[in-house]
């Protein structure tokens, strides 16, 4: 009996019921993509098209009349937009964490929810690179932050965080990318050979590249597979803690912190995992694709976002302690002023969500009970935007000296370029959801009850280890 | 696969199997019989086939190194130039050559060149894209994407014998074997 | 344009064109130049001479200096950008020229030195040889600049309403004159505004000898009128008072904003900033009593203050008197049973017996002092106090007044308003002033002006008065016109033009010699008449006066320590009643000069408007200053609206609850709210003349307030008015000081430790500093607007400025110190770029906009900025300003003449801050290349906000020169750096203020 295999005794259940074949799979996943699309699609995706038209309307005035047009200020020269940005990094995060930190965990639970999670991470990059494009005062001078050789014959500053950014944050999103397709690949197969009118047969085959299921390709493909994971779990790391350097490396009180790099990067999954069970929650009552993102993957998610929720909370109450223990007057006030000032309010909305809500995880009962789950999803991804808030608008709007100290008064515009946001996300991923497998059908496949050879353990020792998700030692 | 065949010769034989356990046994008797141009296809990546095709390691990870490496030399060469040799400038009251700040995108390039060589080295290694193959000229064929699994032995090998392959294959309990011909003009 | 709309003319009626001041003098030229001028009005089409661009502007100029030069010429068709053909004398382009001349400034002459590019005027500076500037001015002084370039001012003479020329003006002048002369001018009256013109002086004498029936009123909303007055009552004749402060060592200040909006504020300042610089903690300084309702600038620099409503002033001086006669036996002769038995009330028992003592221990060391407006009684009273200390004489001379008429300012006008009523005016000349906005309300001057056959309004804007005259004329800005002035210590400067004027326009002088019949009206004639009848005679004197900017000889006599008149003060003293007691339903209110729109005369200055007021920082707005407790008590918070009414007057304005306001009394400021002061200054604050009255122009009792339920905006630059026990602004007493002669570095320690990394070497070549001194400072805001002029700092506009998007470079910032917010202390605190060494501000930028230069200047490449704000961000003392629109779009084209042609105009999306004038620092540094120096003189590079500072309170140099001045002041005990422990290692330091309470106040 294989060690992936359910252990009854401690009560572990098969992630999926035994009428799921692999036949089942290709079939319940591809017909999302080849049937009519349901109302609740056309929903989503006209709601999203709208937004998305905000977003264009808010972003073309911003560049006409510039960044006044938000409610930007000196103290607060930062605001909503660099909240935006890392809130939507954040929420990225999850989907390689799922993708690649699971699967060098050997958790075969992520298959039926990382090409999603993939997807995710594509879209909120895309969302995310959108701010610090459009906050800076003259866009069309925003090259000059890639060394790239110029007239004035000056170079980038590799010195400066936001410098890093420009590096991390795009190699995330090629990384990303890359990983996303490959994973892709045999799956476009199935879709053209599934398909039945040439247009179909015609773009997928092109995306498959050929893709013929041959071992010697699979023996390549999954060390690449391997690799990739390798590299996207520090990368996925690597990522918020640069995100937090922009505000760890400065002199603020209240950013100049070392605990910046592990309390973001916590957060960033907490946020990632609310984000992605939110889209689950939805995608599978409109397409019913229980069987396959079953309430066990939810449940497991949900203890995810128990921990990260929790370690968050650990990193708000030190950051207080630390403020304390330094007796540095500007740190202490800082924090004094995030839970007493005029944005307390912003702050212990911030805690609610983001500590409190979690912890209802606790029971197994609201744990897995659909409308809680998605309730706290919600609230989370709420509570991470304001986290982002506070840290950002609470520590700029009082510093060191009294006499600069102000408020930050948001704009229509600011509100445009936010919701607009959300509206370019939901629009790139209803896209996602019609025309691609939302479902890593070759992954799920492999990690059904049976699919591998069973009694095999004799004569394969060499055997491959990383086979996909279920790359498991025969028991 | 086109219908009026004028003259056609033989390119592939393809044998198909309906369960893992018989695709690797089958894999092994092919092994076995010394072949060297065949292939195994499955819808996804079967347990121990590589050990049963007798395959060799994959050295994708040799070409990941190496871009890996060209990538920390690349952002240290570069940050060191543009900071610290053609146009210095004092920043913070730091040397311009500054070491520490380096670090970061020194990780970050490592990344991005080995996740290149990563995907097309495995391309590069699979010969893909390629869009055209003996074994799509079979109907049956499409079902490897599905829940099928095929062994293909191509013409080319030097074992290759129309009666003895056919036979051999047939021995070793596929629910099909088929001869994929091509048109020649 | 200068060639454009200028219908300016010759005495003999030739057009005038620009020139160089020389040939303004020579017929000839002005023969050439008729003939220029009419080449350029046939090669230039009409929209273009009114569409102005620079470079049009420098093109004609030189157009013009071509033409002007050479005879030959003048028929080649001309160009409209030509090079200087023939290079005008002096002009080199690109290298600007200086002309010293000066400003007439509430009745005191400021001299002033202007700098020129091309014929184009950009900055003023203090005129280092004029006694009452020394090389400093005063912040309405640095916005003069912005004036000269208002594109609102009157372009053209109008008629009743209909645009006229200037040739239409004189012949109605002729016709006018005429039959005026037939009945020896009756019915002829001017209003003048007080003046220290010698040439007005002498015109107007003329005038009346011409036309013997015609009368001239005198009329200002805030002037000496009491002053003069009061010596008119103590000496018996009119005097000028002349303080000396730097010899003084214990100074009460009785309602006296000397500081600020009082005459010869910028010298009082140096000078009691002198007698209060501390080299060392073994120095001495002096201490300064402010009583008054307000909490004025000066006040603010009290090292004790009484806040007590204007009407108990007089209470207090008496009572004070009193209190020196019986404990100390000064000698006040018969004016001592005139202050004896006056009720305490409201005033501490040490505010009368340490003041006291402590004044008789100083006498001839020590000055009492009284503000405008107090009534002339308690100037007299001070005259005598002054006097009996021994102080006339030492710390205050007296000379004799230019101008006695200005003592009768308020009856002046209600005798001409009365006659107006009474149809008794025929011909009335409004020089200068706007009285249908600012007389006293009672007059109801502009109603009056119906009943006037003919009024003739010369002012500079098409103001509210101007709607009601028959004719307006353009009147031209002092640097467009010859004039002279006469400051109160007798020296004499003359006013020369630095362009023709951009509209054309007149001077006062000019107008009054056109109705005296003089012959030769123009400025340039008048002014070298007056200026040889001073005896200055020749052409090398007259050279000599326009250069130096000040004559040798003095010209009032200096009249030192007058007898005092002991009788007729007590006389004036027992007239003065004790007005009742006040309560929150007996309000007074205080009518005070603005200290930036002054009496509204400047109120279309977006750089006035803009400037923070100094104490409650608020911008594009005045307000009802309430006190703390009051306000309270009124039930009222900073932004309700409030209607004040008086016997059936009222005005609604914004409450703004003040720290440390007098109880129950109310401060207004004048000047705002104007309704025709042009597009900028329209509508903005509230226009408090309605409740002044002849009876009571500067404050009245019996006010009630009504709450009116409706707040409004107002913009701060600063909203948070504490320190929060950070050491920001440190100060010690002086006694502290003297046991702990370091005190700021224990309060803000300089981390030392082992840097990091190899540290910069920053011991080599030039390295700039700037040290502030917080102990001489006194929160004027004159640097504010000197950087905002010398750098081309933009002006955002109320809306943004509440968004917190003000751009000053170099602000002021003004924290209140103490627990009680009824009586506070004051601690400004000078801040721009601090110029750290290891700048926060450079790590952060991605593309390298900002980085260090050698010289240890913290530099930003404009062109380079992308605008991510990161370093605003990273700033501890934040310091940069981000152009969050395009706040330079559409400007004005003369308001781009303004503009200094070696600082960059700044486009939207990028930060700015403070460089240290780094341009100044080039051209110093150029200068000295030329003159085959490696080095710089301390000295030679000077920062605008260094230079403008009345109090010397900023120093700016070169720190690795040991001897410089900037070096030394680092050195003493007192030095510190802001925010030390960042360890951003800044170049500015400040020293800590020093204040010298009096132990035996148990304040």
């Amino acid at each position: 009996m294989s060690a992936d295999s359910p252990i009854a005794e401690i009560g572990e259940t098969p992630l999926v019921p035994a009428h799921v074949t692999a036949a089942f799979v290709s079939d319940e996943v591809s017909r999302v993509t080849e049937q009519k699309a349901p109302v609740g699609w056309w929903m989503v995706f006209g709601v999203a098209l709208m937004f998305l038209g905000v977003l264009l309307v808010s972003v073309g005035y911003l560049v006409w009349n510039g960044i006044g047009s938000w409610g930007n200020n000196s103290p607060a020269a930062w605001a909503w937009d660099i909240t935006n940005f890392v809130w939507w990094i954040g929420i990225g995060h999850a989907g390689t964490l799922i993708s690649a930190v699971l699967f060098l965990f050997r958790q075969k639970w992520r298959t039926s929810v990382n090409r999603f999670a993939e997807a995710m991470t594509i879209f909120a990059v895309i969302c995310a690179l959108l701010y610090p494009t459009i906050h800076v005062g003259r866009i069309w001078f925003l090259y000059w932050a890639l060394p790239i050789p110029n007239q004035m014959g000056m170079w980038p500053n590799f010195k400066s965080p936001l410098l890093w950014d420009v590096f991390a944050v795009s190699t995330y999103f090629t990384v990303s990318l890359l990983f996303w397709f490959v994973g892709l690949i045999p799956d476009f197969a199935t879709l053209r050979d599934r398909a039945k009118n040439v247009v179909r047969k015609k773009v997928y085959g092109a995306l498959a590249l050929g893709w013929r299921g041959s071992n010697r390709h699979w023996r390549h493909y999954e060390r690449a597979y391997l690799i990739l994971a390798a590299l996207s779990t520090p990368l996925v790391l690597s990522v918020h803690s640069v995100v937090s350097f922009d505000f760890a490396t400065s002199v603020m009180p209240g950013w100049h912190t070392t605990i910046f790099p592990p309390y973001f990067v916590a957060g960033a999954v907490f946020s990632g995992f609310a984000m992605v069970s939110t889209l689950m929650i939805i995608c599978r009552q409109v397409y019913g694709l229980k069987d396959i993102m079953t309430m066990k993957h939810l449940e497991l998610m949900n203890k995810i976002m128990l921990v990260t929720g929790s370690l968050v909370g650990y990193a708000y109450s030190m950051e207080f302690f630390i403020a304390w223990y330094s007796g540095n007057e500007y740190e202490r006030y800082v924090f004094i002023n995030r839970a007493t000032g005029p944005y307390a309010w912003a702050y212990w909305t911030m805690v609610t969500c983001n500590v409190v809500s979690p912890q209802l995880f606790w029971w197994k009962r609201l744990r897995t009970s659909i409308p809680v789950m998605f309730a706290v999803s919600i609230l989370i991804n709420i509570g991470m935007w304001f986290e982002r808030f506070v840290i950002i608008v609470t520590t700029l709007h009082r510093d060191y000296l009294p006499s600069s100290w102000g408020m930050f008064h948001p704009t229509l515009v600011d509100i445009g370029c936010y919701t607009g946001s959300l509206g370019l996300f939901f629009t790139l991923f209803s896209l996602f959801i019609r025309w691609l497998p939302m479902i890593a059908m070759f992954e799920v496949k492999a990690a059904l009850p049976g699919a591998q050879p069973s009694h095999h353990a004799a004569h394969d020792e060499h055997a491959e280890p990383a086979h996909g998700a279920l790359a498991v030692k025969e028991a | 696969m086109s219908e009026q065949a004028t003259s056609k010769r033989p390119v592939v034989y393809l044998a198909e199997y309906d369960s893992p356990d018989a695709i690797i046994h089958a894999a092994e008797g092919v092994r076995d019989a010394g072949y060297e141009k065949w292939d195994v296809h499955s819808p996804y990546p079967v347990h121990g086939m590589d050990a049963a095709m007798g395959l060799p390691d994959s050295g994708l990870g040799w070409i990941v190194l190496l871009c890996g490496l060209t990538g920390v030399t690349a952002a240290v060469v570069m940050i060191q130039w543009m900071n610290g040799i053609d146009y210095p400038l004092v920043i913070g009251g730091k040397p311009p050559d500054a070491i520490p700040s380096m670090v970061p995108i020194m990780f970050e390039l490592t990344v991005l060149l080995s996740a290149f060589g990563a995907v097309f080295g495995m391309l590069g290694l699979n010969a893909l894209p390629r869009h055209h193959h003996p074994v799509f000229y079979s109907d049956r064929f499409e079902a490897f994407s599905h829940d099928k699994f095929f062994i293909s032995i191509e013409v080319e090998d030097k074992k290759f014998d129309k009666e003895k392959t056919k036979q051999l294959l047939e021995s070793l309990h596929s629910t099909h074997v088929e001869l994929v011909e091509e048109e020649v003009a | 344009m200068s060639t454009a709309g200028n219908k300016q003319e010759t005495s003999s009626g030739k057009r005038l064109f620009w020139r160089s001041l020389e040939q303004k003098a020579d017929p000839q030229a002005q023969h050439e130049e008729a003939k220029a001028s009419d080449v350029v009005k046939q090669t230039i089409s009409h929209d273009e001479l009114f569409t102005l661009r620079r470079r049009n502007f420098l093109g004609l100029s030189g157009a013009m200096a071509a033409l002007v030069g050479v005879e030959g010429c003048v028929r080649r068709p001309v160009e409209n950008i030509m090079p200087y053909a023939d290079m005008p004398e002096y002009i080199n382009p690109g290298v600007p020229l200086h002309y010293a001349t000066a400003t007439q400034r509430n009745g005191e002459a400021l001299g002033l030195v202007v700098t020129t590019f091309e014929g184009r005027p950009t900055k003023i500076e203090g005129n280092p040889d004029h006694p009452t500037s020394l090389g400093a001015t005063d912040l309405l002084a640095q916005a003069g600049i912005l004036e000269l370039y208002d594109p609102e001012r009157s372009h053209a003479p109008t008629h009743k309403g209909v645009a006229a020329s200037f040739a239409d003006f004189d012949a109605f002048v002729a016709t006018k004159l005429a039959e005026l002369q037939k009945n020896g001018g009756s019915g002829l009256r001017v209003l003048a505004q007080p003046t220290n013109s010698p040439t007005f002086v002498r015109m107007r004498a003329a005038l009346l000898a011409k036309l013997p029936q015609a009368r001239v009123h005198t009329y200002a909303p805030v002037s000496q009128s009491q002053v003069l007055e009061s010596t008119r009552i103590a000496f018996g004749q009119p005097t000028s008072v002349l303080h000396d402060f730097s010899q003084a060592k214990v100074v009460v200040a009785l309602d006296s904003d000397f500081m600020m909006t009082e005459p010869g504020s910028v010298r009082s300042a140096r000078q009691f900033a002198s007698a209060r610089d501390m080299e060392s903690a073994s120095g001495t300084m002096n201490r300064l009593y402010a009583v008054e309702p307000l909490f004025s600038v000066t006040g603010s620099n009290a090292d004790h203050r009484l806040r007590l409503p204007a009407q108990d002033i007089a209470r207090y001086a008496r009572a004070l008197a009193a209190e020196l006669i019986s404990a100390h036996g000064v000698q006040l002769g018969a004016i001592a049973p005139a202050v004896q038995g006056v009720a305490t009330d409201g005033i501490p028992e040490h505010w009368l017996k340490a003041v006291a003592s402590d004044l008789a221990a100083n006498t001839g060391r020590s000055l009492v002092v009284a503000g405008a407006r107090q009534p002339a009684a308690v100037h007299a009273l001070v005259h005598a106090l002054n006097r009996a200390l021994g102080n006339a004489g030492k710390t205050v001379t007296y000379g004799e007044a230019l101008d006695p008429t200005e003592a009768d300012n308020f009856a002046s006008i209600a005798a001409l308003a009365s006659d107006m009523a009474a149809g008794k005016v025929d011909t009335l000349v409004i020089l200068g002033g706007n009285p249908a906005h600012d007389a006293p309300a009672d007059l109801h001057f502009g109603d009056a002006l119906a009943k006037v056959g003919t009024s003739i309004h010369v002012s500079s804007h098409d103001e509210e008065t101007a709607a009601l005259t028959t004719w307006h004329l353009p009147r031209a800005h002092e640097l467009e016109t010859w004039g002279d002035l006469q400051a109160s210590t007798g020296h004499y400067t003359v006013q020369q033009p630095m362009l023709a004027p951009l509209w054309g326009g007149r001077s006062d002088i000019e107008v009054l010699g056109q109705l005296a019949g003089e012959p030769a009206w123009r400025g340039h004639d008048l002014v070298q008449a007056t200026v040889t009848g001073r005896g200055i005679n020749g052409e090398l004197a007259w050279r000599q006066l326009l250069h130096k900017g000040v004559a040798e000889q003095t010209f009032a006599r200096v009249l030192g320590a007058l007898e005092v008149r002991d009788g007729e003060v007590a006389g004036a003293l027992r007239k003065l009643t004790d007005a009742p007691a006040l309560s929150a339903s007996n309000l007074e209110v205080v009518f005070a000069a603005d200290a930036k729109m002054f009496d509204g005369r400047y109120a279309n200055s977006t750089w006035l408007l803009e400037l923070p007021d100094p104490q409650t920082r608020i911008t594009w707005d005045n307000a009802a200053l309430i006190g703390p407790s009051t306000a309270k008590e009124l039930g009222l918070k900073s932004g309700d609206m409030v209607r004040l009414s008086k016997d059936g007057a009222s005005v609604d304005i914004v409450t703004w609850v003040q720290p440390g306001q007098a109880p129950n009394s109310i401060g207004l400021t004048l000047g705002w709210g104007r309704k025709k002061a042009g597009s900028n200054g329209n509508g903005h604050g509230f226009d408090v003349y309605p409740l002044r009255t002849t009876a009571a122009p500067h404050f009245t009792a019996g006010v009630a307030v009504q709450k009116l339920g409706v707040t409004y905006p107002l913009s701060q630059v600063q909203e948070h008015d504490s320190m929060e026990g950070r050491p920001l602004a440190i100060d010690a007493t002086l006694s502290e000081y003297k046991e702990k002669p370091n005190f700021p570095e224990f309060k803000s320690p300089d981390p030392q430790f082992a840097p990091l990394w190899k540290m910069q070497d920053y011991s080599k070549g030039n390295q700039w500093g700037m040290n502030v001194d917080l102990n001489t400072c006194n929160g004027c805001n004159a640097c504010v607007i000197a950087c905002q002029a010398e750098n081309n700092v933009p002006v955002v506009g109320k809306e943004q400025v509440a968004r917190g998007r003000s751009m000053h470079w170099f602000r002021i910032d003004r924290y209140y110190v103490g627990d009680n917010e009824d009586t506070p202390e004051v601690a400004f605190q000078p801040v721009g770029c601090q110029h750290c060494e290891e700048a926060p501000c450079e790590n952060v930028c991605p593309v390298a906009a900002t980085s260090h230069s050698p010289e240890g200047l913290n530099d930003i490449a404009y062109n380079r900025c992308i605008g991510t704000r990161y370093c605003m961000n990273n700033c501890p003392y934040k310091v940069r300003r981000f152009n969050f629109l395009n706040f330079n779009q559409d400007i004005p084209e003369t308001l781009q003449m303004q503009k200094n042609p070696n600082v960059t105009v700044r486009f939207r999306g990028v930060v700015e801050k403070c460089t240290y004038c780094v341009q100044r620092i080039q051209k110093a540094k150029s200068t000295a290349k030329q003159e085959g120096r490696h080095w710089l003189r301390d000295g030679e590079v000077v920062s605008a906000c260094q230079q403008v500072c009345p109090t010397q309170a900023i120093t700016f140099g070169d720190i690795n020169n040991p001897k410089s001045v900037v070096s030394t002041k680092r050195r003493t005990d007192r030095n510190y750096a802001l925010l030390a422990e960042v360890g951003a290692r800044p170049r500015t330091r400040f020293l800590g203020k020093i204040r010298n309470p009096n132990p035996e106040m148990k304040s």
